[in-house]
């Protein structure tokens, strides 16, 4: 193992680290200032994290080293998660200094936490996933309480921590079982070892084995029934967390579990297909569903993202290592739900100012005050409705139509018809930010902070950019190969 | 009568019910959490089986990150508690009703 | 002129300026919208209308220089204008290109959209001028021109989707123009929701050609969903041509407004009339007519689609026209009569006369829009009044506005030699020769009840005593000129339109039917002495009794019948016979008019369109959304142990599943 090579490929996030550590040892030394600069230096690690790895990404290098496994889909999974934490950065410097909670600890858990994803997405051994997966959480659980003088806040670290926890569990039997009937828990090697295994006598309990981890990445994910943690928390937790848990960590599992499926497939056979079949069926409903009766947009926002991780589904229950097409449309879907839900979330945080949360009529008469973010928002949700020409659009019409070639045509219809229902909802905050008054005083002082408008105008432009032109980002995960 | 794998295996999958029914039915945060680690303990007997008996050592290196994940966990997960304590001095988990529908 | 711009650009640039042109004048609009939402000035008001006139009527012109460059003007064979501008996406099978596909089919109807376009943008100068927001309305109205062109001028689906969806946009935005205007914007979100479920099966269906088209492992050079890859492949459909079809037919009659999706067209009349003239008259609605001849290849291998889009489109056709026999609001009467004529549309479609259908789309929309316009013109002059009911007489006061109105109305009913007389004709007599008697019967009727209400609504508006107080008579003033220009024009047109497709019997060329004779199948062919003795016969039938309606509706509608009267007076010897005329229409009132206009009433409008469609259909929708949306969100009760179970319930279903 070339040592060297290593730590060149991990420089990324081996940057990060460092910057986290920083961050928590000038929170003791610093008493003023430290807010600042923690965000300063968190931020610049992060964006030294992204640039580093498209230089990767270009640089096009494929190896396996250890516990991990580089090639260009791990650096697009790097790159996404980057992006993703740069927006909770940026949007959290606003929100902390509104609620004088600055405290550098806060970036410190945010950057542990990414370099988690970046492990689980780098991960081709299963106790490294696992690692990647604590590491990530561990952190988010202790983030999702930061407002810890609110009772909402700690409800929600609570009720997200003991379903974590509980979940952690079921991955890591899991884990066990496979390590037992496979002899080995490095995922390659475990591709080889498929066959002999299932003609085995431990058969049942790899089976076994596979599904305790595939509930452990469902629960990850927020897929029903393993969502209803997700809207507590969701609601409970500071809008930048919530953000980050809505697109940086379900980004971060996705790519791990695209890795770890791919191969079992074939090996878990029909029960497969309709487990996942349920699974996305499920949550694509009760995500949509349960959305229509929100007002508050923090719980719509949650389970419009529960809803999203149901479109994503759609494509697994026909995902096998024959199926490029399919892993591609969702990553490329990944990325586009990534910049949207950012953006309304970024929104979010705007209109919620310094109160607990942003119901719809917070919104109310933003057209005319702040015309620029009303006509983000708006592009935000038609791109979460899934309008031509967004980036959204070309998500469900590449992840859709790649479905429709396997043969998932229920599952398709279900997916259209569900996010046809899902338009009443995306549908209303625009309708009140154009059409009803504000109410006095919710946004006349406001204004938006820098950050807050950098955030909103790069998903805004990252959004209508790919959707003209979609094969520029197309070609970037295609290029990524499987 | 020889102790086979299956037995431990049985043992670990006893345990890990008893602690999953212990999350399920129990109001108490702190009970709630003990339960998770007795799951989590329950998994280690599997690993270490299954690392004895296939002779690898893999299994019994996971354990030891599961420890320190578990101690991780206590550690996050208390902090939580204390906090949720301190505002609202319950550690039941049903008086937790703010955030729903 | 023609050789200075084939000297300087090539006809692609030229066809995809027909695009750019309403994009930019959206641009500069809202631009101006943006500068100006503290101050307003005139001078901005003018170039507001300068910007937003101009530039529909530069992409009319490139047009017409794409139309002379295809009809061979040049000298040179005639020859189609393609180009894709760049790849939108590119991949195995996944390749997209921006392109655009100017044929016969979607040159006639850019013709129509950017010139009734361009009349419409000249008359809302006026009829829009004490609108504060002038420059967002120009803007908005610009962006829809763009779409629709972009959904006309498409060479694929998918980009034919970006239109579609996109028209649906701008007209729920100009639905809901009027802000304030609370109910006006729910209105505007009734269009967006039945839409979206057209949409859902429109996307469907394109998911399926998609797989087809993979499966049958088309070239694909410009992509599956290119027209040209798809046609040529056509055959490829033959086991899923049904359901295909009848996909894309449902988003057809969400866009097209066709039962059991038509319920919001009526509702977006809440919107500024140039808006009801151009969006929900002529040109957006017919977008669903037009999807279905552009992808007629599909429809021909289906005979149950092409059953099931005829009869659709019959019952819509008589549906609607007992709707507007009985609706008393001005816009309501003619957004029904859109409805039904959209219906007469798909009953051609269905009955294969596809070039029919097209025929119908565009002496529709001079009509209609003239209509739309006339209305638009009426209620400007009373300053906002719209119940037919409160007018009367006003010929004396806005003659111009009347008998372009009379015009249009004579056109709807299918008066000879107006515009919509061939081209109902062509319809009815399509309909009968494919054998769909029956489907002929029901558009036989329905054309009588559209000369009976066209002509009542003539009756009570123009003719007759006025029931206006003396103050607002006295404020009734005639349109500006920039109003009665459009409707001078679109009267022309609305009379001449019709010379295109002048059947063969009566010795036309039927232009329009050879004209698109490359792109819809010929499915008729006029063989035969005794076909076109029949022909005529029906021709004859039609038009007297569709002329019969027209004078029933007009005498029994005009207020207070003074014209009967006198001339009865006045004419001792013909007393008795028009007395006796008279009595004839008062029996036709008691026995034909009174029970069809009550059953309407009581069945159609409130039993079937209150009850079953609206209730039902949309707010059932809504309601049982509601319901559902409910229990999904009880089941979120905030107790952690319920989440916990859940939980374990899908792990037992998963390692049900995969372990056993």
């Amino acid at each position: 193992m070339n040592w060297f090579q290593f730590l060149g490929l991990t420089l990324p996030w081996l940057i990060v680290l460092g910057a986290s550590l920083t961050v928590l040892f000038l929170g003791t030394l610093m008493k003023r200032g430290a807010h600042a600069v923690s965000m300063a230096i968190s931020l610049l690690s992060l964006v030294a994290a992204l640039f580093l790895s498209w230089q990767h990404w270009v640089a096009d290098v494929t190896v396996s080293m250890g516990m991990m496994s580089f090639g260009r889909m791990t650096f697009l999974g790097w790159m996404v998660i980057a992006i993703a934490s740069i927006f909770t950065v940026l949007l959290s410097h606003d929100y902390l200094a509104r609620r004088k909670l600055g405290h550098p600890e806060y970036y410190s858990l945010i950057l542990l936490s990414t370099v988690g994803m970046a492990s689980l997405i780098a991960g081709s051994h299963l106790m490294l996933i696992f690692l990647g997966i604590e590491v990530m959480s561990i952190a988010v659980y202790a983030l999702a309480g930061f407002l810890r003088h609110r009772l909402s806040g700690n409800e929600a670290a609570l009720k997200y921590f003991l379903t974590g926890a509980f979940a952690s569990a079921f991955l890591l039997l899991g884990i066990a079982f496979i390590f037992g009937t496979t002899k080995t828990m490095d995922l390659t090697v475990l591709a080889e070892q498929l066959p002999t295994v299932l003609s085995g006598d431990m058969a049942s309990w790899f089976l076994f084995g596979v599904a305790m981890v595939l509930i452990g990445f469902a629960f990850k994910i927020a897929a029903v029934p393993f969502h209803a943690w997700a809207p507590d928390a969701y609601d409970g937790a500071p809008t930048p967390i919530t953000q980050f848990m809505a697109t940086a960590v379900k980004a971060a599992a996705f790519f791990a579990l695209l890795r770890v499926a791919s191969p079992l497939v074939v090996a878990v056979g029909p029960g497969w297909a309709k487990t996942l079949w349920l699974l996305s069926a499920a949550t694509m409903i009760i995500g949509n569903l349960a959305a229509l009766m929100q007002d508050n947009l923090k719980r719509m926002l949650a389970y419009s993202s529960i809803a999203h991780a149901g479109y994503a589904l759609v494509a697994f229950p026909t995902l096998s290592t024959q199926t490029p097409e399919l892993v591609h449309g969702v990553i490329f879907y990944l990325i586009a739900y990534t910049f949207m839900t950012a953006g309304s979330f970024a929104i979010v945080a705007f209109a919620q100012g310094q109160g607990e949360s942003a119901d719809v009529s917070h919104v109310a008469g933003l057209a005319k005050r702040h015309p620029w973010m009303a006509a983000s928002f708006t592009i935000f949700l038609l791109s979460l409705t899934g309008f031509p020409p967004t980036l959204g659009f070309f998500g469900k019409y590449f992840l859709f139509s790649g479905a429709i070639k396997n043969g998932s045509i229920g599952l398709v219809v279900l997916a259209l018809l569900s996010s046809a229902v899902s338009a009443y909802y995306y549908l209303r905050p625009i309708v009140v930010m154009y059409f009803h008054e504000s109410r006095e005083g919710v946004l006349e002082r406001t204004s938006p902070a820098t950050s807050l408008v950098a955030v909103v105008t790069i998903a805004f432009l990252a959004i209508l950019y790919f959707g003209i032109f979609p094969s520029d980002l197309l070609a970037i995960v295609q290029r990524s190969g499987m | 009568m020889t102790i086979t794998l299956q037995h431990y295996l049985f043992l670990s999958l006893v345990m890990f019910t008893i602690g999953m029914v212990g999350v399920v039915v129990r109001r108490n945060a702190l009970i709630i959490f003990m339960s998770i680690e007795l799951m989590l303990n329950a998994v280690n007997i599997a690993f270490l089986a299954f690392s004895r008996w296939s002779g690898l050592m893999e299994g019994q290196v996971a354990v030891f990150f599961v420890l320190a994940v578990a101690a991780a966990e206590a550690g996050v997960g208390l902090g939580i508690i204390v906090a949720l304590y301190r505002n609202k001095p319950t550690v039941y988990v049903d008086d937790l009703r703010l955030l729903r529908g | 002129m023609l050789n200075f711009i084939y000297q300087h650009f090539s006809i692609q640039t030229v066809a995809w300026l027909i695009v750019a042109f309403p994009l930019v004048g959206s641009i500069i609009n809202w631009l101006i919208a943006a500068a100006t939402s503290k101050k307003e000035t005139e001078a901005f008001r003018g170039l507001t209308a300068f910007v937003g006139v101009g530039f529909p009527l530069l992409a009319f012109l490139a047009v017409g220089i794409c139309y002379l460059t295809l009809i061979g003007f040049d000298g040179v064979d005639p020859k189609f204008v393609t180009g894709p501008l760049f790849q939108w996406a590119a991949g195995p099978g996944l390749t997209i290109d921006i392109g655009l596909n100017l044929d016969q089919l979607s040159l006639v109807m850019a013709l129509v959209v950017t010139g009734v376009g361009t009349l419409i943008h000249l008359y809302s100068v006026g009829y829009m001028s004490h609108e504060p927001a002038y420059a967002r309305y120009f803007a908005e109205l610009n962006l829809f021109l763009f779409f629709m062109l972009i959904l006309v001028l498409a060479d694929n689906l998918l980009l034919m989707f970006v239109g579609w969806e996109g028209v649906g946009l701008c007209s729920y935005m100009l639905i809901g123009f009027w802000f304030e205007d609370i109910a006006k914007a729910t209105a505007g979100s009734k269009a967006f929701i039945v839409n979206r479920i057209g949409d859902a099966a429109f996307l469907l269906g394109m998911f399926l050609i998609y797989g087809v088209m993979a499966a049958a492992q088309a070239d694909p050079a410009h992509g599956y969903l290119n027209f040209a890859t798809m046609a040529s492949n056509s055959a490829a459909f033959a086991p899923v041509a049904t359901i295909v079809a009848l996909l894309l037919f449902v988003g057809a009659c969400g866009k097209s407004a066709q039962i059991p999706l038509y319920v919001w067209l009526p509702d977006a009349m809440a919107g500024p009339t140039p808006v009801s003239a151009l969006i929900h008259a002529a040109t957006m609605v017919t977008a669903g007519v037009y999807m279905v001849v552009r992808l007629n290849f599909i429809y021909v291998l289906s005979p149950t689609a092409m059953e099931v889009v005829a009869t659709v489109g019959a019952a819509t056709a008589i549906f609607a026209a007992t709707m507007g026999i009985t609706a008393t609001d001005i816009k309501k009467v003619l957004a029904y009569s859109t409805v039904s004529q959209l219906g007469y549309m798909f009953l051609a479609c269905g009955v294969g006369a596809f070039s029919g259908a097209i025929f119908h789309l565009v002496t529709h929309a001079f009509f209609k829009a003239l209509l739309f316009l006339g209305s638009g013109s009426v209620i400007h002059a009373l300053h906002g009044e719209q119940d037919i009911r409160k007018m009367g007489g006003l010929k004396h006061k806005i003659p111009l506005t009347c008998w372009t109105f009379v015009i249009g109305s004579c056109a709807l009913a299918g008066i000879i030699p107006t515009a919509g007389f061939f081209s109902k004709d062509a319809i009815l007599w399509h309909a009968y020769s494919s054998g769909h008697i029956g489907l002929w019967l029901v558009g036989f009727v329905a054309a009588g009840m559209t000369a009976f209400y066209i002509f009542r609504l003539v009756g009570l508006v123009f003719f007759g005593q006025t029931t206006l107080s003396t103050d607002q008579w006295k404020k009734v003033h005639e349109s500006p000129v920039s109003m009665l220009i459009p409707l001078l024009l679109l009267a022309g047109l609305s009379i001449g339109g019709g010379l295109f497709g002048v059947p063969e019997v009566m010795g036309g060329g039927d232009i329009l039917g050879h004209w698109l004779s490359s792109i819809v199948p010929q499915v008729i062919s006029h063989g035969g002495e005794e076909m076109h003795s029949q022909e005529i016969v029906l021709m004859v039938i039609t038009s007297l009794w569709g002329l019969h309606f027209t004078v029933l509706g007009w005498v029994i509608y005009t207020q207070k019948r003074a014209w009967p009267i006198k001339m009865a007076e006045k004419l001792g010897a013909m007393y008795r016979l028009i007395a006796n005329r008279y009595y004839i229409d008062e029996i036709y009132d008691a026995l034909i008019v009174r029970p069809l206009v009550s059953f309407s009433r009581a069945f159609l409008w409130k039993g079937v369109d209150d009850v079953a469609i609206d209730g039902l259909v949309v707010y059932g929708t809504a309601r049982s959304i509601g319901v559902f949306g409910r229990l999904a969100s009880l089941l979120q009760t905030g107790v952690l142990q319920q989440y916990l179970l859940y939980f374990l319930i899908g792990a037992v279903i998963i390692v049900g599943y995969i372990a056993l």
